[in-house]
This record gives C-alpha cells, sequence and structure tokens, in this order.
C-alpha cells in the first residue's frame, strides 16, 4: 500500500467557452468522483480568467495562481470541447503559459465533448500529446461523450457518470502510486 | 479582392513566426498578389476567449478569409503543436473557411525536435477546415530568424525553402486560376 506523506490534490480545468457546458459538468463529476476517494478537488473556469491574460497579451495574477494551482495538484482533469477536430483553443492557450516540464509527476485525466463520434480521436492525438509535451503522464481512461448521450446537461446520464467513477479510480490509484514511491533524484 | 490571405498566429509582440510571415507576404505582393495580414494579436481577446464567432473582427476576418484564394498560416510551436492563440481564431471561423483555397503552413521552434508539429498538430486541424490542398509546411529554427526593429534577418538556406515554398504557391495559383477560366 501506498504510504504518501502529503494529501492528493485534484485541479480540474474547464476550457469550455460555454458557461455550463457538457465537459464542465463532466469534469465536475470527476472531481466529486475523486472527493469521495479523500482527494480535495477545485475546478477552474477557464473563462472566469481575464482574458488579455489567458492570451498572453499581460501578466496577471489570478491567471499565475490558476497555473501554481494546476501544476502543484497531483492530479490534473483537463475538460475540453472538440472544436475543429481538437482541443479548444482557450484550453491549449492556458497550457501555452506553463513552464516546461511543468506536468511532470502529474497524472492527468481526459474529459472531451463531440458533437458526434468522428471526433473521438481528438483524445489521442491532440490532447494526449499536448499532456506528454508537458511531461505529464495520461490516464489510459479517458472520457469522449457525445452530445446525443448527453441532451440534458442538469442529468448526467448512468453510463457517463460509471466512467467518470472509473476515471476518477484511476487517477487516484496512478497518483498514490507516484506519491508512495521514492523516486531517485532527476 | 484578395489573393492570399495571411494569418499570424503567433501571441507575442516580437514574433519571429509572424516576422516570417510578413516577409512572404512583402514578396507576394512584391510578385503582384494583393494580399492581406490577420494577426490574432489584432483580435479583440474577448472575442477570441469568449467564443464570439459573430462579432464585428471576426466576421470581417471570415469575410476576408472567404475571398482569398490561398492562405498562408504561420505559428510559434508551443507544446508540440500551434500556438492556442491561433487556435481560438481558428474555432471561431467557419467549418469550412478553407474549403477550396491552397494553405501553406508555416512554423518556427527552438529546436529541430518540433518540425513534426506541422504535419501532427496543424495540418489535421486546417484540412478540418476544409483546405483544398494543404502544401507542404515550412519549418525554420528560432535561430535562423532575427527579429530587429526595422528590419527581420532570416538565414539564407531558411530563405532559399521560404521562396520555395512561395513560388509552389504561385505557381498552384496560377495553375487553378488556368484551369478555372478554361473550365
Amino acid at each position: 500500500m501506498a504510504n504518501h506523506q502529503t494529501a492528493l490534490g485534484a485541479i480540474g480545468i474547464a476550457g469550455s467557452p460555454s458557461a455550463n457546458s457538457r465537459s464542465r459538468v463532466l469534469v465536475a463529476r470527476v472531481l466529486a468522483e475523486l472527493s469521495a476517494l479523500g482527494v480535495e478537488g477545485r475546478l477552474i473556469d477557464l473563462v472566469e480568467l481575464p482574458a488579455d491574460a489567458l492570451l498572453a497579451r499581460r501578466q496577471d495574477e489570478t491567471v499565475a495562481e490558476a497555473i501554481q494551482r494546476t501544476t502543484r495538484a497531483q492530479i490534473v482533469v483537463l475538460g475540453t470541447p472538440v472544436y475543429r477536430a481538437s482541443y479548444a483553443g482557450q484550453l491549449k492557450a492556458f497550457l501555452d503559459l506553463f513552464p516546461q516540464d511543468a506536468l511532470r509527476d502529474r497524472v492527468v485525466g481526459l474529459v472531451a465533448t463531440g458533437a458526434g463520434p468522428i471526433h473521438a480521436l481528438a483524445i489521442d492525438h491532440g490532447l494526449r500529446p499536448l499532456v506528454a509535451s508537458l511531461r505529464g503522464l495520461t490516464a489510459a481512461r479517458a472520457i469522449y461523450a457525445v452530445d446525443a448521450q448527453f441532451p440534458d446537461k442538469n442529468n448526467l446520464p448512468q453510463e457517463l457518470a460509471q466512467q467518470a467513477r472509473a476515471l476518477a479510480e484511476e487517477l487516484y490509484a496512478l497518483a498514490s502510486g507516484l506519491a508512495g514511491v521514492d523516486r531517485p533524484e532527476a | 479582392m484578395v489573393d492570399v490571405i495571411t494569418i499570424a498566429g503567433s501571441p507575442s509582440a516580437n514574433s519571429r513566426s509572424t516576422a516570417v510571415l510578413e516577409h512572404l507576404r512583402h514578396s507576394l505582393e512584391q510578385r503582384g498578389l494583393r494580399t492581406w495580414g490577420i494577426s490574432v494579436r489584432d483580435l479583440p481577446p474577448e472575442d477570441l476567449i469568449y467564443g464570439r464567432f459573430d462579432s464585428p473582427e471576426v466576421t470581417r476576418c471570415a469575410a476576408l478569409l472567404n475571398q482569398a484564394r490561398a492562405v498562408i498560416v504561420a505559428t510559434p510551436v508551443y507544446q508540440a503543436a500551434y500556438s492556442g492563440v491561433l487556435k481560438t481564431l481558428l474555432d471561431l471561423l467557419p467549418q469550412q473557411a478553407l474549403n477550396g483555397k491552397l494553405v501553406l503552413p508555416i512554423a518556427t521552434g527552438g529546436s529541430l525536435a518540433h518540425v513534426l508539429a506541422i504535419d501532427y498538430a496543424l495540418r489535421p486541424v486546417l484540412a478540418t477546415l476544409g483546405a483544398r490542398h494543404i502544401l507542404q509546411g515550412v519549418f525554420i529554427l528560432d535561430s535562423h530568424v532575427q527579429v530587429g526593429a526595422q528590419a527581420t534577418s532570416i538565414d539564407p538556406v531558411a530563405m532559399q525553402r521560404l521562396d520555395d515554398a512561395l513560388r509552389s504557391l504561385i505557381d498552384e495559383l496560377i495553375g487553378a486560376e488556368a484551369i478555372a477560366r478554361a473550365g
């Protein structure tokens, strides 16, 4: 059994420009499942951050703080709608502000929503490489939800709720493992 | 009426990719083509972050793009892909914004390890936007571009590759026009 010194923390990033997006609902659900496992989580809505700072036109404390919280969390859950067969520009703009290797030793869960099934590969071809470029470890499981699966944003279908729980459990297991192992100095 | 639109995708002030793009635009103008430059830096941040596809600025970009026969897109490589800022604009353009158009992708980056960012990341997005033909991209090393106050200096070998790419673009434009006239 892993014996971690510090409690695990999680940050969820909602990358959608829509206020109450499906991807946000899913990220929040994964955080809720993590909370049930004893992981304290917090959701960051990118659209609540100053737009000009997100676009790197000026420095801003709230953006800097959001970056810090994310890179300090052991678990990060990224949520995005699929636009143009890839992650939303908002999410990418945020991650572009991160220092090199910012997600090293972090475990990342991927959540994406799309209009139809044809964009499912946006996760493996788009999101995974993005996390890899920051040296993060992605959970093998990811959630791709099609709008038709999830017609009422206030009512998460059982199937997606189960996927959220399974992802949370995998993230917890991976993060616990990383926290519990004595790593040699890099 | 515009022949070629250039889209500068860098968020930074003294961007190498933007400077390279400006060089290309200038070359095209010198060869008699009508060009127009769009830069993500000039667009209202709220439009880009809040998804305002119907804002005056974004609809103006979309209208200009609609007229153009060719588009050159330039981006720095960030996290092994195009810049997020560029993506926010691409996300707001009509779904088939590049339909029927010739596209030349350009990227700048710190090392050759990033070269594949064009084909793995940028090209698929351009294809999704309906581009008729996406030319072979050109990757330029940061160390080969010096952005000065008055002018940009580009390494001669890199410059040659850019000129070759422009020649391909122009040849294709002329070819397509001839076919259109004959048809």
